[in-house]
């Protein structure tokens, strides 16, 4: 199991050179505190991962970190060192803008929240309300802005767009609103970024049309003062909106009087505002990102660089300036080697501190740094050091130490795995050698003898060499040896219980990650994948063709542009592959994945395009003779869901398709959640049930069925239902229809063999409840040796029980082994983290209500209702995974054993046994007593032998 | 026949060995017969004992094999050789889902 936190929105590190943790927010709703030597997770608090738990705002005082989350409906205080939650409490109703503690006299006790309409003051002690106050014109006055300096008094600001500013001014105390005011600002649109206060309650604003920036005190001005930044030498880029960013180090002291304005992408500059003076203390360009940061009374700021070929840690370089202009449309700049620096500046003169440089290099990925966070203390000789944390693109958080070093860093975008295949590991030299040797054709007699007698040989050296080194190995302590995978001595164990699992990311970073311990082999980050694309992931060539690389494909989908496009790579190294794939000139709307091979093993895939043509990847002649031979029979089925139509789609010889059959769904009643089909690469081993009286009840083995799920769009308790549909995918034909009235989704579905089982909310009983769904074809099999939905006169008979399950879940799928023997068990993912492995015998809708003399023959168990969690079927024991998302099976080498990962915000890999290690020695075995009896035996056998001879030698002689 | 009778078609060790002596006894016996059928010389009355006994052991054998077939040893359903049925081979190949 491994355990993530997700990409981050908020972190806080602590300013003391002895500190241990990191307390950060994420965009997945984790609360969270990460040991900052090692980057493991001290705790983690999880919430709900719909937008009710989304953290708002954090604020970290001493050991107290404060959340706002659920769009400010609640406030919550954690202990930071264990964890603890100090006190929660509910806020009114009304969107949340901003949160900030609020000090009194070098005392920080409250923390205010505003809302739309009103703001209200609380306890930072024991989260009580203190006072709450409605704010006057709050229709059409959008209050962004929260701030206090210690003076007992607490700035609001708030805007009407393009008209003016409102400053209130509350007293702590009793909530009282001392002051009012109104300021002229019509080229003002909204507050956060364009404004900030700086120094004493000024609010600085930057505006662009006018290349000038306004600065107002909150507290004696009413007017906004314009000064003008041409007079400051600073240009402004086009079409780019300026920002302020400000620091206030502490919530009893005053802001910084020193700010940074960012007028470009990647041009900062370092202003300061004092005493009614505007100053330029330092130009940054061609930073990345830059970050304030207070110890004591340092307050220092620190910029993220590229490093530059021509003048390396010089973020001064005009030159690189000029280059950058091309690239402005970009949202940061690009770095060509990938190498960034960070700097530290005294922020009262922009003086460069020195030996405060890291320098580090990212890996080939071209992931940018997207945010800083960083970490000062002061060390003994009262210089400045630090560390930092940078977060990357691709959501990697980077813990970096002062001479540059890497201290960990954390892959946080493998919190949200979207896609999943395993793939077997490559043979070994030896064993890939010989089966090379009869991969190749033949050479002679002779050459192939003196081939085979190499390849013994070099069987018999690494044998020897492997011996060798258990030998070795043995002498040494076994705290010594460690097991250590890399990507060079990757092989396939004996049964095929280690894969590479290779994971695709939301974030578009893809990852090897292998499956017995856990270890990223490699990982490759897509850039140009934006969030929210759809993937799919297919294997096209599996590792069992040895001179040719296992070959993987992902199709992404962007779903704004809708083009998309195939990235095809080796899934054991990570590394993208030679073959050019196709470029797809339309959104491809599905993809299917032939048996058919081309002549180097490859899969053919099938890519079907928005005007119905299909492009086959890879498209050699060969490729293109076979589909020919066997377009006729290839159909493909479209489940569109906002339109509620299903389409089947036959293929042409000359790679067109025409409509074959159309399903429609009304959507003003109900709309299609899920279409699912069965797994390629699942075998069913039995043909049939025996029943009690020894006849056969033949499975309906549909390989082209699919299992449609609707709900109804009338979400009102009484009325709402699910309907399931089970529709052959290639004559449309809808093989079952049932509608489950006072039914509720969320709904699981797991379709395979001849059964689906499904999962939803009963709204009457109140419960959820699992139906299983099983086709038989009967005593007799209309066609033993061919399979086609063409010709199919009889329905098969549907058989359903319906099963009280005591807990919601969140991810079910059922266990798959390399040749169906073994039964099936269903592994359901419980909300608690659990994994629930129940089998399917229990989900058998021929379960009697009275038991018979026959059922009981057939080892039927008699139909009882409610379907028990056991906690002995937890296969994860007390791993939980938080908030999973699914399960992925996997067959191994040994029939017995299935391979499973859970992934979630954790993923978690174990084997389960469906039906016991049939196949495999107890671990109790007794190999000893077992070859001494043996043994015995033969002794024995050997010794009486030898004693009749003698005695009927003995006889023969008298 | 009594005992086998008596047995009753519960599969256990014991009516098992019962029926594995009640086929195998006929069976050595027609064996014996065989073998000792061509040495002396052949005459009408041994013929007829000859086939009296070959009957007697056939209705024995037969009787054994019921005897089989009631307990369900004989493989005679298509459930006893439903775990070598080959499964169907798939005649077209079907492949999409939702719309990316």
């Amino acid at each position: 199991r491994q355990q993530y936190v997700g990409k981050l929105k908020f972190a806080s590190l602590e300013a003391s050179q002895g500190s241990k943790k990191l307390i950060v927010a994420t965009e997945k709703n984790v609360v969270a505190a990460l040991n900052s030597r090692s980057g493991e997770i001290l705790w983690r608090h999880v919430d709900k991962g719909t937008p009710e738990g989304a953290i708002d705002a954090m604020l970290i005082h001493g050991q107290d970190a404060v959340t706002v989350s659920n769009a400010g409906r609640i406030l919550r205080s954690w202990e930071t060192n264990i964890g603890g939650l100090n006190w929660e409490t509910s806020l009114d109703t009304g969107s949340f803008q901003v949160a900030s503690l609020v000090g009194l006299q070098d005392l920080v006790k409250y923390v205010a929240v505003l809302k739309k309409a009103a703001i209200s003051l609380h306890y930072l002690s024991n989260g009580h309300q203190k006072w709450v106050e409605h704010l006057p014109e709050s229709e059409n006055t959008q209050y962004q802005l929260v701030y206090s300096h210690g003076t007992g008094v607490i700035h609001v600001l708030g805007i009407v767009p393009q008209s003016h500013l409102n400053v209130l001014t509350f007293s702590v105390e009793d909530g009282e609103i001392t002051k009012q005011m109104r300021i002229e600002a019509p080229w003002l649109r909204s507050l956060p970024g364009t404004c900030g206060v700086v120094g004493e309650a000024v609010l600085a604003c930057v505006d662009a049309g006018s290349r000038s920036l306004y600065v107002c005190s909150l507290e004696t001005e009413q007017e906004m003062k314009q000064i003008p930044l041409e007079s400051l030498e600073l240009e402004f880029a086009d079409d780019f909106q300026p920002s302020v960013l400000a620091t206030q180090p502490s919530a009893t002291g005053a802001s910084r009087t020193q700010f940074f304005l960012q007028l470009s992408p990647s041009r900062f500059s370092l202003l300061q505002y004092k005493h009614g003076l505007l100053s330029h203390l330092r130009d940054f360009q061609q930073a990345a990102l830059v970050s304030f940061a207070t110890t004591g009374e340092k307050t220092v700021a620190a910029v993220l660089t590229c490093r530059s070929e021509l003048k390396p840690g010089s973020s001064e370089d005009p030159h690189v300036g000029s280059t950058l202009e091309g690239s402005r449309k970009q949202e940061t700049l690009t770095c060509s080697n990938q190498t960034y620096n960070i700097n530290l500046y005294l922020v009262e003169t922009g003086q460069r501190l020195l030996d405060t440089t890291i320098t580090f290099t990212l890996e080939q990925s071209d992931a940018k740094p997207q945010q800083l966070y960083i970490q000062v203390f002061l060390k003994k000789d009262d210089s400045v050091g630090y560390r930092a944390l940078v977060q990357t693109e691709d959501h990697m958080l980077l813990f970096l130490q002062q001479p540059g070093k890497l201290v960990w860093s954390r892959e946080e975008s493998l919190a949200e795995v979207v896609s999943l295949e395993m793939v077997d590991l490559p043979l070994t030299g030896a064993q890939a050698e010989l089966e090379g040797e009869f991969g190749k054709k033949a050479d002679g007699l002779l050459g192939m003898f003196l081939k085979r007698l190499s390849s013994q040989l070099i069987l018999l050296q690494a044998s020897t060499a492997h011996l060798w080194k258990m030998f070795y190995d043995a002498r040494k302590p076994r705290s010594q040896i460690k097991n250590e995978i890399n990507i060079d001595n990757l092989a396939r164990d004996e049964f095929n219980l280690q894969k590479m699992m290779v994971m695709v990311t939301a974030s578009g970073k893809l990852f090897g990650i292998e499956s017995s311990s856990g270890t990223i082999l490699w990982k490759q980050y897509l850039r140009n994948v934006r969030p929210g694309s759809s993937f799919k992931l297919m294997v096209q060539r599996t590792t069992a063709h040895f001179p040719h690389p296992p070959q993987c494909t992902l199709l992404v989908k962007d779903k704004e542009s809708k083009m998309s496009f195939l990235y095809v790579f080796n899934p054991i190294f990570g590394k993208r592959s030679q073959v050019a794939p196709p470029v797809l000139k339309r959104p491809i709307l599905q993809t299917l994945l032939l048996p058919i091979m081309d002549q180097d093993y490859a899969k053919v895939l099938l890519l079907i395009d928005d005007e119905y043509k299909v492009t086959p990847f890879p498209a050699t002649k060969n490729v293109l003779r076979q589909l020919e031979e066997i377009a006729h029979s290839i159909y493909f089925y479209l489940v569109d869901a906002e339109q509620g139509k299903l389409s089947g789609f036959r293929l042409k010889k000359d790679l067109t398709t025409e409509e074959s059959w159309e399903v429609v769904i009304p959507t003003e009643v109900q709309r299609i959640v899920t279409a699912k089909g069965k797994r390629s690469n699942e075998h069913v081993h039995s043909q049939g049930r025996v029943m009690g009286d020894r006849s056969v009840l033949y499975k309906s083995l549909n390989p082209n069925l699919l299992a449609v799920v609707t709900e109804s769009t009338d979400t009102h308790h009484e009325r709402t239902f699910i309907g399931i549909y089970l529709i052959d995918g290639v004559t449309g034909r809808i093989i079952h229809s049932s509608v489950q009235k006072k039914a509720k989704g969320p709904v699981h579905i797991v379709h395979s063999e001849n059964w689906v089982v499904y999962q939803y909310w009963n709204t009457k009983a109140r419960r959820n409840e699992f139906t299983v769904l099983e086709l038989y074809e009967g005593t007799e099999q209309y066609n033993a040796t061919a399979f086609s939905s063409l010709d199919r006169p009889i329905l098969p008979q549907v058989l359903q029980q319906s099963y009280i399950f005591p807990s919601a879940i969140s991810a079910m799928e059922a266990t798959i082994t390399e040749r169906g023997i073994t039964s099936r068990h269903l592994l359901i993912g419980l909300p608690s983290g659990a994994i629930l492995s129940l089998p399917k015998a229990l989900l058998d809708p021929r379960r009697p209500e009275i038991p018979t003399e026959q059922s009981r023959e057939e080892n039927l168990i008699p139909y009882s209702p409610d379907v028990q969690i056991h906690a002995e079927r937890f296969i994860n024991y007390n791993q939980t995974i938080s908030r999973m998302r699914g399960i992925y099976t996997a067959p191994s080498g040994l029939e017995s054993t299935c391979l499973v990962v859970a992934y979630g915000l954790d993923i978690y890999q174990t084997r389960v046994y469906p039906s016991k290690q049939f196949d495999v020695l107890k671990d109790d075995y007794d190999y000893v007593l077992i070859s001494s009896v043996l043994f015995g035996l033969v002794f024995a056998t050997m010794i009486t032998k030898r004693l009749a001879q003698v005695k009927l030698l003995n006889r023969a002689w008298r | 026949l009594f005992i086998m009778y008596m047995a009753g078609n519960t599969i256990s060790i014991f009516p098992a060995m019962m029926v594995c002596m009640m086929g195998w006894r006929p069976l050595q016996a027609l064996m014996s017969l065989s073998a000792s059928e061509y040495k002396p010389t052949l005459s009408s009355r041994r013929a007829l004992q000859g086939l009296v006994f070959l009957v007697g052991n056939g209705l024995g054998l037969a009787l054994a094999l019921y005897k089989c077939q009631a307990m369900g040893l004989l493989p005679t359903r298509p459930s006893d050789w439903l775990a070598f049925v080959a499964p169907p081979q798939r005649m077209e190949f079907t492949g999409g889902g939702l719309i990316l």
